[in-house]
């Protein structure tokens, strides 16, 4: 059914400030990609390397052979030396060794009895009461350490006007041997001092050296995103932009098909969206993740109303999960992985359609999340296509 | 030249919010108002020229002097703000209220932008 596509980007080819899409050649199905600053993937050989502004991120995370398009928003990594990470306590020497990027800047820390810890301080006023800070870092397991009971090798206590939400989770596999880990803090009261502790001293043991960790990262999100590195200062990565595919002649008025294979980065309470608007953003369709977890939707949008809205709960918004959303005169549908989902048979329909962009169609609500395929297909497919498509 | 690393410092923070919301903003179909530009805008706030010192319980041991001025990077979207005449020659319009507050420095300072370096 793929030859009834008139648009498909199947993230993989790319240059600074364009992602290209395999229908149509012609060109006119490539996006127009944006990113103030540099920003970092895990590339084909399983290596953290840093990405040129404005290069769309092509991510080989967890392993995978065939890459996803990583959108991400703006942030700010507060630890100003990603690689060593800052200590409340000093450990008696440290060993520098191999890192997930290539360079040997991960460090094996060797402790002593002084309860040996990372540590960081946000000042108060900076973030308001009940902001969510993460912490994520990368480790290695050189050798068996003396306590194995911490998720990460490293234990979160004696926090000051913080605390843990949830527990510590692992994010990612085997990057160059490493494994990340997350952890996430609510602010108790912003106008006062937070600082994280973060223990290691007796989880590897005095004298020894079981451990490595690189690639500290604090972040004033209720989730992780990419690596930022940092050297002597904070570092801020600029949000990822990437829109204007298509024109006029790919896409129809009257009936039609969007379909992505996306996941989300988390459950932030935002809109993410991927739209198709008319030329004077005054109608659209769109799929979305809504602001309530786990919550995606279709939407078909003619000012001033909307005129079609189909919801759906994934169990974990973070899957990635095939999503198609037909439009047709009296016939609407919203199917995920295989599955009617929702269905109507009223509403007006767009006229003009115009460009497919990973925001709202005009700017806003920017798509943050993966995709492994976004396809357009200019007329609507039966329901026995449908669900071997989102299968 | 596509994107330009500047520095502010405003009078306080309410200045600086005020000029952040200025740039350019759409209403989207539900009546929020939302960031139409792609600069990147990062917040420093009041930065410390002397940082307190706190002991184990996070409780201030000395105190800490920040600066009076409140602290903004951005990195400028250079097509976005670049007005191009008639001969085709190019002139970057920076929004109202921030040229009279740029500051330069010699180095990043506390803060910089992923790839870049202030004044490079």
């Amino acid at each position: 059914m793929y030859d009834k596509a008139s648009l498909a980007l199947i993230p993989s080819g790319n240059k600074a400030s364009k992602l290209y899409s395999v229908l149509p050649a012609n060109g006119n199905g490539d996006f127009n990609a944006t990113r103030g600053s540099t920003a970092t993937r895990v590339n084909k050989d399983g290596l953290i390397e840093s990405v040129a502004d404005d290069v769309p991120r092509l991510d080989y995370s967890n392993n995978a052979d065939c890459p996803h398009l990583l959108l991400e928003p703006q942030s700010t990594n507060l630890v100003t030396d990603s690689s060593g990470g800052l200590y409340g306590n000093n450990p008696a020497s440290e060993i520098l060794t191999n890192a997930p990027d290539g360079t040997n800047t991960a460090v094996r820390p060797v402790p002593d009895s002084n309860s040996d810890r990372y540590e960081y301080n946000i000042s108060g006023n900076t973030y308001s009461t009940d902001s969510k800070i993460t912490y994520s870092w990368y480790r290695k397991r050189i050798s068996t350490p003396n306590s194995t009971a911490y998720t990460g090798d490293l234990f979160f206590n004696i926090l000051v006007n913080c605390t843990q939400i949830g527990s510590t989770t692992q994010i990612a596999t085997n990057i160059n041997g490493y494994d990340r880990f997350s952890a996430t803090f609510n602010i108790t009261d912003g106008s006062q001092l937070t600082r994280v502790r973060a223990y290691f001293g007796s989880i590897i043991g005095v004298g020894n050296s079981s451990i490595a960790y690189w690639g500290h990262q604090l972040e004033a999100l209720g989730y992780s995103t990419t690596l930022i590195p940092t050297s002597g200062s904070t570092v801020t990565r600029s949000a990822d932009d990437c829109n204007s595919a298509g024109t006029s002649a790919e896409f129809n008025d009257s009936e039609g098909v969007l379909f992505a294979e996306i996941a989300a980065l988390a459950n932030d309470g935002t809109n993410r969206r991927i739209a198709i608007p008319n030329t004077g953003f005054t109608a659209l369709h769109r799929l979305e993740y809504f602001t309530t977890d786990n919550v995606i939707n279709a939407v078909t949008y003619v000012s001033p109303s909307n005129q079609v809205v189909l919801s759906h709960t994934l169990s974990n918004v973070t899957q990635f999960v095939k999503i198609a959303y037909k439009y047709k005169t009296g016939d609407f549908a919203l199917w995920v992985n295989g599955v009617e989902v929702g269905s109507s048979v009223s509403g007006n329909l767009p006229t003009g359609l115009t460009k497919l962009n990973f925001d709202n169609g005009s700017g806003s609500n920017d798509f943050y999340g993966k995709c492994k395929q976004l396809i357009y297909f200019n007329e609507a497919l039966s329901d026995s296509e449908l669900q071997t498509l989102t299968s | 030249m596509k994107y330009i690393f500047k520095k502010y410092e405003f009078d306080s923070q309410s200045q600086a919010e005020t000029r952040i919301a200025a740039l350019p903003s759409l209403t989207d179909e539900e009546g929020n108002e939302n960031p139409s530009h792609t600069h990147t805008v990062v917040k420093l706030g009041y930065i410390w020229t002397t940082e307190p010192t706190y002991n184990e319980e996070g409780e201030v041991e000395t105190e800490g002097v920040a600066s009076d001025m409140y602290s903004v990077d951005v990195l400028w979207k250079a097509s976005e703000i670049t007005e191009v005449d008639e001969d085709g020659e190019s002139t970057v319009n920076y929004p109202y209220g921030w040229v009279s507050k740029e500051i330069s420095i010699e180095d990043n300072g506390v803060h910089t932008f992923a790839g870049w370096n202030f004044n490079e």
